[in-house]
């Protein structure tokens, strides 16, 4: 099930609220971990059984790992087991294929294909559950001893299907004991409802644009389409993806978790080494603590650190989709880190800010390209339509039509990429002597995005789920 | 804070009261509106779970009997205009309140079609025509957003005449309707053209056949209908439109006809039905809408039978030829599985006439039923 459908907000929200609020409080969790295997089944029934072999698998793990504390190589044993069942899962499910197809192409192989459909979320909840046993090893979160809360864990809905990664150390204790209040709630509500519309007005709508360049033969586009295009896709993937985060956010506040934030305005970036600070974060913080340092980070001389740093880059680009435009999408970011760290943040720094601004912006764009398409022919098209050296030259009159069924929608994407509104909203209403009708300023709002999300979702024509290759 | 207390209170209070009323109200059968039947509650069995079938099924159910459904369509759509979006669903929201389908030329199915026809008149020996009535978005180019991506129709007429056998007449409608597009020659919000677009097509058919038409002074126009809104006005959702009219055009008195449907076993003598007229889709006033076999008996006394393959295209066109031939064979393939030759033989056709709007004419149009023997 996804959170931008009817059926979760006038079916499955509603009734799990009502169910979790009703119950005592020991039975929380209990309920938790049901609801969230009928939100993961709603889709692929079969894959609940998935689920329930992860968190039993990561439970014993980690008891392993505690009982066997003092005996480094037992405890050892167990972590790898954790490590080993979850990377088979996530690589049998959804690498098998590629690395069959890739087989098949390079040895000129006829390997039959799997074809079996992606486990929904599976790249999420395989690197959650893993961080757990690890940080249970490490000694940065206690063993969960009691099934039902590690299976409210693992598949807890709000964060289950496209993150952000929640890491067992950030929720440990409210697992085992949390405070829900209706502020908590409140907020929560908040911030559900702007990812709600960031996700179903803002970018489903302009990934319509993108779809209608799509579409086009990649050898006829004008500049300008080719531009329209990128800054469709960037503006889709940011809007859903953060969209979705704040969804989780609000969602788990409802339910009285707090989660970590995902997103804080990746477009404001004024380096690539920024933009990955800004974009993803829980994502760039889990390669960081489980596998950048762990191989020794920065703190080994450069020829390892830019060993470690393509690795991780190489792996965070897999990570994306199971297939060769997305190993090349994280060394082209590999590419551009490693410089940024051997010299080119030194002169960055001396630069305007409007120049590294653009520098950021530019280097994203294009790497855009490569994240959404997987042919090379038609990369190296976009890119030369982009680039201004493209058959079509700069402008066309699709272009015109485009502008004028997107342009508003584009100028209100721009702005809500930026701080802007939020620092007006802090400005102008969270003053503390406010007039008291500003107070009803919130509830209107929500109530407006609330009433037409629906009626967008009514007329549900378009309404995609981007993280199937996730 | 209070805040946070007023916005649980809202949301609350939308997503639970949204789903009691969406819980206790009986689901709708058939959506005027939309002009289609609306997916109803799916059977919960183990079966249907295990499957999945179940959920996607419900999934659709749930968002066609959403409470207000017709609202919340209308609601989104306003939001649309006002965030300047110039198209929906395939149509363009074009100027003077035309709603203009974007077309598609499809090659093969062009040079597919063209083929069939050309065989039927081949085998059977049939004088044969075509006519390929463009749709209003080749007609009124200019009203169209400026860069709306469409398909050119004449260039798709220009290869259906290229690829055409010898012995089949292609007729060329073109001049005739654009020298009269000031007229309403077609509907704003419907797909088809008016009965005087038709009038037109007609009059260039019979010129071009070496034939006398009615002149257009010898008919009666009368309005049947000033509240009609069609197929285009139903797929784009956009309410702030002016309905149509619908013209009818008919010599005066109105000599004796009489239209037999087969399938119903049912005669009329009229070639025109009131009744539909008080229903949504009011282009069904012409003939009486779609069916596979219509037989027209005229006042004509001639002798002369003419077999017409056909989409709906042809309702209001048809009432003209009724002054020309004895007898009209109507067939529309959507609808009709025997052989075509063989119904044309048993019927002493002696002329067909093919007549599909070209947009029709770009996809498959059932018209390989036409190589049975």
């Amino acid at each position: 099930m996804v959170f931008s459908s009817l059926t979760f907000l006038f079916g499955f929200l509603p009734f799990v609220l009502l169910v979790y609020y009703l119950a005592p409080r020991r039975w929380r969790n209990g309920i938790l971990f049901l609801v969230s295997l009928v939100f993961y089944g709603w889709g692929e029934p079969v894959y609940i059984l998935l689920m329930l072999f992860s968190t039993i698998v990561d439970y014993t793990c980690a008891l392993g790992v505690e009982r066997y504390r003092g005996d480094q190589r037992r405890s050892l044993y167990f972590l790898l087991a954790s490590v080993i069942i979850n990377l088979s899962l996530l690589g049998f499910f959804k690498y098998a294929d590629f690395v069959l197809r890739s087989l098949n192409s390079w040895l000129g192989l006829n390997l039959p294909l799997l074809n079996l459909p992606l486990p929904i979320g599976i790249s999420f909840y395989t690197f959650q559950t893993m961080s757990y046993t690890i940080d249970v090893y490490r000694g940065h979160a206690p063993v969960q001893r009691n099934i039902v809360s590690l299976g409210a864990y693992v598949t807890l809905f709000p964060q289950l299907i496209a993150g952000p990664i929640v890491r067992y150390s950030t929720v440990a204790a409210q697992i085992n004991k949390r405070e829900e209040t209706v502020d908590m709630f409140g907020q929560g509500v908040q911030r559900f409802v702007i990812g709600l519309g960031k996700k179903v007005l803002l970018a489903n709508n302009i990934g319509l644009l993108f779809d209608q360049v799509k579409l086009l033969n990649p050898a006829e586009l004008s500049s300008l389409t080719a531009w329209l295009g990128v800054v469709a896709f960037a503006l889709q993937v940011y809007f859903d993806f953060s969209g979705y985060s704040d969804m989780a956010i609000g969602l788990g506040k409802m339910l009285g978790f707090t989660f970590l934030e995902n997103f804080n305005y990746p477009f404001m970036a004024q380096s690539i080494t920024e933009f990955w600070r800004r974009w993803h974060i829980s994502l760039g913080t889990w390669f960081r603590d489980y596998v950048y340092i762990p191989l020794g980070g920065s703190r080994q001389g450069a020829a390892r650190t830019y060993r470690n740093l393509a690795l991780v880059w190489l792996l965070t680009g897999l990570w994306h989709g199971a297939s060769w435009n997305f190993v090349f999408w994280g060394a082209y970011f590999a590419c551009f880190l490693m410089l940024e760290k051997a010299l080119l943040l030194n002169w960055l720094e001396r630069l305007p800010r409007f120049i590294r601004h653009a520098y950021a912006l530019a280097v994203t764009a294009f790497s855009w390209v490569l994240f959404a398409f997987e042919d090379w022919p038609t990369i190296k098209q976009f890119w030369r339509a982009m680039l201004g050296i493209g058959e079509r030259g700069l402008a066309s009159p699709f272009d015109h039509y485009l502008l004028a069924n997107y342009g508003p929608l584009l100028l209100i994407l721009v702005i809500a990429a930026t701080p802007v509104p939020r620092q007006v909203v802090q400005k102008f209403l969270a003053t503390s002597q406010r007039p008291r009708w500003v107070e009803l300023l919130y509830p209107a709002y929500a109530l407006l995005v609330l009433v037409l999300s629906t009626a967008y979702l009514v007329d549900a024509s378009y309404n995609p789920f981007l993280y199937f290759r996730f | 804070m209070k805040v946070n207390r007023n916005l649980t209170v809202v949301f609350l209070l939308f997503i639970v009261g949204l789903s009691l009323i969406s819980l206790f109200s009986p689901p709708r059968l058939f959506s005027p509106r939309e002009n289609r039947y609306l997916a109803q509650r799916p059977r919960l069995t183990l079966n249907n779970i295990l499957t999945g079938k179940f959920m996607a099924a419900y999934e659709q159910f749930v968002t066609d009997q959403f409470p207000g459904r017709d609202s919340w369509v209308l609601l989104k759509m306003d939001v649309e205009r006002l965030l300047n979006k110039q198209e929906s669903s395939g149509i363009y929201f074009a100027q003077d309140g035309y709603l203009l389908e974007r077309y598609e030329l499809d090659e093969r199915w062009l040079r597919q079609n063209a083929d069939y026809i050309s065989g039927f008149a081949q085998r059977t020996g049939l004088p044969t025509t075509l006519l390929l009535a463009p749709t209003a978005i080749a007609i009124y180019p200019e009203k169209l957003p400026p860069g709306a991506p469409t398909d050119e129709q004449q260039l798709a007429w220009q290869l259906v005449r290229e690829r055409l056998g010898s012995g089949v007449e292609l007729i060329d409608v073109w001049d005739s309707l654009h020298g009269h597009k000031q007229e309403p020659i077609y509907f704003r919000t419907d797909h088809h053209w008016t009965m005087r677009g038709a009038y037109y097509a007609y009059q260039a058919l019979l010129l071009q056949q070496g034939k006398q038409p009615l002149p257009l002074s010898s008919l009666k126009s009368t309005i049947v209908s000033s509240n009609f809104y069609g197929t285009h006005y139903a797929k784009a959702s956009w309410r702030r439109l002016q309905p149509d009219e619908i013209e009818v055009l008919h010599p005066w008195p109105a000599p004796a006809v009489s239209v037999y449907y087969p399938a119903e076993d049912l005669r009329r003598d009229s070639l025109f039905v009131s009744a539909y007229l008080d229903q949504v889709d009011q282009y069904a006033y012409f003939l009486g809408g779609n069916h596979g076999i219509m037989q027209i008996k005229t006042a004509a006394n001639n002798g002369r039978s003419l077999l017409v393959v056909k989409d709906s295209y042809a309702h209001c066109f048809l009432p003209f030829l009724t002054a020309h031939y004895e007898h009209i064979h109507v067939l529309d393939l959507r609808y009709f599985s025997l052989s075509v030759s063989q119904y044309a033989q048993e019927h002493g056709c002696d002329e067909a006439l093919f007549l599909f709007s070209i947009s029709q004419f770009s996809q498959p149009a059932s018209l390989h039923k036409l190589s049975q023997d």
